[in-house]
């Protein structure tokens, strides 16, 4: 663990988190993040019908909406158009005290903002031209619509700024308190471990250009800065509990730091794997829509285990050294002062 | 405490936390009609999650309370029509001319009115929506406004009207602090809104109803909206030199609409409500949005707040009336009006099944968890799944009983981070317990020792975890202020049952074990084992 602090390896550690940090400013100022996961641009096909086709069927056991669904995704690939999201529609009305099915329905496919727009004109023909030719009354009589339309989003960034402020307030409370509770040396290295872990998340997410919903990067980054507050302040703990052990009487906060990275690494690493795995498990196993989150989550969770064995305790080793050696010296130079009068005094 | 003492306190605490269990985790219909529903299918309001089985169940005609998804509608601006409802309009038309115009070789009254029809709604390049074809556009002539020229080009007022009213929605779509809110703007002239499933019917009704409202504020009174009387509003001053603003507000379950008033505004209204019976209408675009009624019997003075209530009023269907009325008055002014056009609801975000495969990863990760503490810990395994439960059904209960928490993604992310707390502070303490026992100590001694040891350092870590959740909840909104104040419940929790409630449980499990040693598997020399 003692490697972890040795200059060679915090010089390779420092050049690649300036570096993450460096670009993805750059790249966030020119580019923002991407937003895909939000599909802020799109093309969106929406087929909506009525009653007929929502409680009919054309045949035994299929449903009118699952055959004109088929259909209308046969068109869309002969047209060469691929969609990236399908949604479910379901009529519903003011019934009063709410509202409640009114047996209308329809489907809503997503397509990319880069598909041709001329595609989609003669997929809606070729969609009217199957409903106008269609015999089962399911269908033919089902008032089917069909219409095609550009839709951007109108990104809402209230929660992303409040967010921001919310991370960074939460962050100095907790680190007050570790300060306080452990010295400012402490506070400080969490600080900077944390802001670390904050901005390089969020640099690695600009930097990546991996797909995000707009909540993503605040959320990660806040997970991030979380994290590394508790993790520092398990070495922390260790550090003090081996201070406080007459055992180490001796050492200085070099050797005492060292000492606490060695038998607290394990904890550290232990807690950030349960983390990961938990962020794993709960992408893996649930769901495809789930999935997306776990990757950046994973960044968030690793980012603090490189600030609080690595950053931390190569800021906080010169910070302690130097707060303990001015004590030692206001200690040393009051009460050899106050001795040397005293015993002036008694002689 | 003594053995039979423990057993029976061990046995209180099994059939609590089996009572609990059950009421966190079962559903059931008894009786034909009447339902048991778990406290997590009580737990509405979620975008991204669905209920598969709810789903299938409210599909059969069933009402249930949860199923996630949201509900999405788009406005279109006065002037703007889908295809649809122009090919609709056209085909009435068509039917009443051809109804009246047998015969007649002259153009009758329907027969113009099929021509101006078609001649006045366009196509213009890169929309799909027909657009009302005029000279003008001009709100306060209907007849003779439109929003694009008759070559297709946008009216410039109409275009600067839009864009008003588009960030007037966005602002009340953004201040609703609804989590998976969406607004997108569909084919240039139309503002799809997406509203996650909200706790109250009503209040998802009257969130997209007040949505919608964009406009002029009127304050008008009488005793019904049409014959109201307008304000009367001096010359060179607006409505807003009587309203300022509005805001919600909750107070001892009543939640109202706060009008903030100037005192003009004040006499106006106090004169009007201390002489007459009837309502006040709040109007946006021309639409009343509230109307509270008045009796000369019950006026008193108008204060420079005037609170409206409603007994269908929740939270966030007074927010979305408050919002309406404040940005309509202090935002981007605009004279358009929107109607709504059809309302959908739409499926969980992540697909009808995710709540139930959340659950699965939960179980999965918790059975990660237990299968390490047995194999490492054997039989004080048992004292972390206790702590582990008491930990997990009152976070399950306080999810339920919170109201503005629920099921969701950020939820789930906060209890297995909690769960994570919990078991390194369990490991931390039992680690240090056993590196006493191999150091020849008594396992009472080393248990005594460990967590004197540890529960400082525990207690730190856990007022510093909760410290930051609950700042970051206090600040953040939506999904950010969900998940902090999700984890820092856990922490708090956490820190009560490692600390507190698992030393208690250690210390009565352990009792009936006569080797204690064993009990913890903690392997030790003889001498060590005889100490016990």
């Amino acid at each position: 663990m003692t490697k972890l602090r040795s200059n060679k390896v915090f010089a390779i550690f420092v050049a690649l988190s300036v570096a993450v940090i460096a670009a993805g400013i750059i790249l966030y100022a020119l580019m923002g993040f991407n937003y895909a996961q939000d599909k802020p641009k799109a093309y969106v096909v929406e087929i909506s019908y009525g009653a007929t086709v929502v409680n009919g069927e054309v045949s035994d056991g299929v449903s009118a909406e699952d055959y004109l669904q088929e259909k209308c995704e046969e068109i869309f690939e002969q047209q060469g158009l691929r969609y990236t999201d399908k949604t479910s529609l379901e009529g519903v009305s003011d019934s009063g005290s709410g509202f409640s099915p009114n047996e209308n329905g329809g489907v809503r496919y997503t397509f990319s903002a880069d598909s041709d727009v001329e595609k989609f004109g003669a997929a809606q023909t070729a969609v009217e031209a199957f409903l106008a030719a269609e015999t089962a009354p399911a269908v033919a009589n089902g008032m089917v619509v069909v219409s095609y339309a550009p839709v951007s989003n109108l990104a809402l960034t209230k929660a992303a700024w409040r967010g921001a402020i919310a991370i960074a307030v939460g962050a100095i409370v907790a680190l007050a308190y570790l300060t306080i509770r452990f010295g400012v040396s402490c506070g400080v290295a969490g600080l900077v471990c944390c802001a670390h872990d904050a901005l390089f998340t969020a640099a690695f997410f600009a930097l990546t250009r991996i797909p995000l919903f707009s909540f993503a990067p605040l959320l990660y980054a806040a997970v991030a800065a979380l994290l590394s507050v508790i993790l520092w302040t398990i070495v922390c703990i260790v550090y003090r509990t081996g201070k406080k052990d007459p055992a180490n009487a001796g050492l200085n906060a070099s050797a005492l730091t060292d000492k606490a990275l060695s038998s607290c690494w394990k904890y550290v690493l232990c807690a950030a794997a349960a983390v990961m795995a938990v962020i794993a498990v709960l992408g893996l196993v649930a769901v495809a829509g789930t999935r997306s989150l776990v990757l950046p989550a994973l960044i968030a969770a690793l980012a603090p285990v490189y600030s609080s064995l690595v950053l931390g305790p190569r800021v906080f080793v010169p910070l302690r050294t130097k707060f303990d050696r001015r004590r030692a010296d206001k200690k040393g130079g009051y009460f050899a002062r106050k001795k040397k009068a005293e015993t002036q005094t008694k002689e | 405490m003594g053995k039979k003492k423990s057993a029976l306190f061990l046995v209180l605490v099994t059939v609590l936390l089996l009572g609990l269990c059950f009421m966190c985790t079962t559903s059931f219909l008894y009786g034909g009609y009447k339902g048991f529903y778990s406290v997590p299918s009580m737990t509405q309001k979620d975008a991204l999650l669905g209920n598969g089985f709810a789903e299938g169940y409210r599909t059969q005609g069933n009402s249930i309370s949860y199923y996630g998804g949201g509900y999405t509608t788009v406005y279109y601006p006065e002037g703007v029509i889908t295809e649809k409802e122009y090919q609709d309009s056209l085909a009435s038309l068509q039917a009443a001319a051809d109804e009246s115009g047998k015969g007649s070789g002259d153009e009758t009254p329907e027969e113009k009115a099929l021509r101006e029809y078609r001649d006045s709604y366009i196509k213009i390049d890169g929309s799909t929506f027909r657009f009302k074809a005029a000279k003008k556009y001009d709100p306060d002539d209907a007849e003779n406004s439109g929003a694009v020229t008759s070559d297709g080009a946008v009216i410039e007022e109409f275009q600067t009207a839009f864009d008003n009213a588009v960030a007037q929605l966005k602002q009340r779509v953004s201040e609703l602090d609804l989590e998976h809110a969406r607004i997108d703007v569909v084919n240039g002239y139309g503002v799809q809104v997406f509203v996650p499933t909200l706790s109250s019917k009503a209040a998802q009704v009257s969130v997209f109803d007040s949505l919608g409202h964009v406009g002029e504020v009127t304050v008008s009174y009488g005793s019904d909206e049409a014959s109201a009387t307008p304000l009367a509003i001096a010359k060179d001053e607006t409505v807003r030199d009587y309203v300022k603003g509005a805001y919600a507000i909750s107070n001892a379950g009543t939640t109202a609409v706060a009008l903030r008033l100037t005192k003009a505004g004040q006499k106006a209204i106090s004169d009007w409500t201390s002489a007459n019976d009837g309502s006040l209408y709040i109007s946006v675009g021309g639409k009343a949005i509230v109307n509270p009624s008045y009796q000369t019997s019950d006026s008193a003075t108008i204060g420079s707040t005037l609170y409206i209530t409603r007994t269908d009023f929740t939270k966030d269907s007074a927010k979305a009336i408050a919002l309406t009325i404040d940005s309509a008055l202090n935002g981007k002014q605009t004279d358009l009006t929107f109607s709504m056009g059809d309302v959908y609801r739409q499926n969980a975000l992540f697909g009808d099944l995710a709540l139930t495969l959340c659950y699965a990863a939960f179980g999965v990760v918790t059975l990660a968890m237990l299968v390490f503490f047995f194999v490492r810990y054997r039989r004080l395994g048992f004292v972390h799944l206790y702590t582990f439960l008491i930990y997990l059904f009152p976070m399950i209960l306080l999810i339920w009983g919170i109201p503005f928490l629920h099921i969701g993604i950020e939820t789930f992310l906060a209890v297995l981070l909690g769960m994570v707390l919990l078991s390194v502070s369990n490991i931390v303490t039992y680690e240090s317990a056993r590196r006493d026992v191999f150091q020849g100590k008594t396992v009472a001694t080393s248990i005594k020792n460990g967590y004197k040891k540890c529960f400082w350092g525990l207690f730190d870590l856990h007022i510093i975890a909760a410290l930051a959740a609950f700042v970051t909840y206090f600040i953040a909104t939506t999904q950010l202020a969900t998940f902090a104040f999700t984890f820092g419940i856990a922490a708090v929790l956490s820190g009560l049952c490692s600390l507190a409630i698992g030393r208690f449980l250690w210390a009565t499990m352990m009792s009936f074990s006569k080797k204690k040693a064993e009990f913890c598997h903690f392997k030790v020399d003889e001498g060590a084992q005889n100490n016990d």
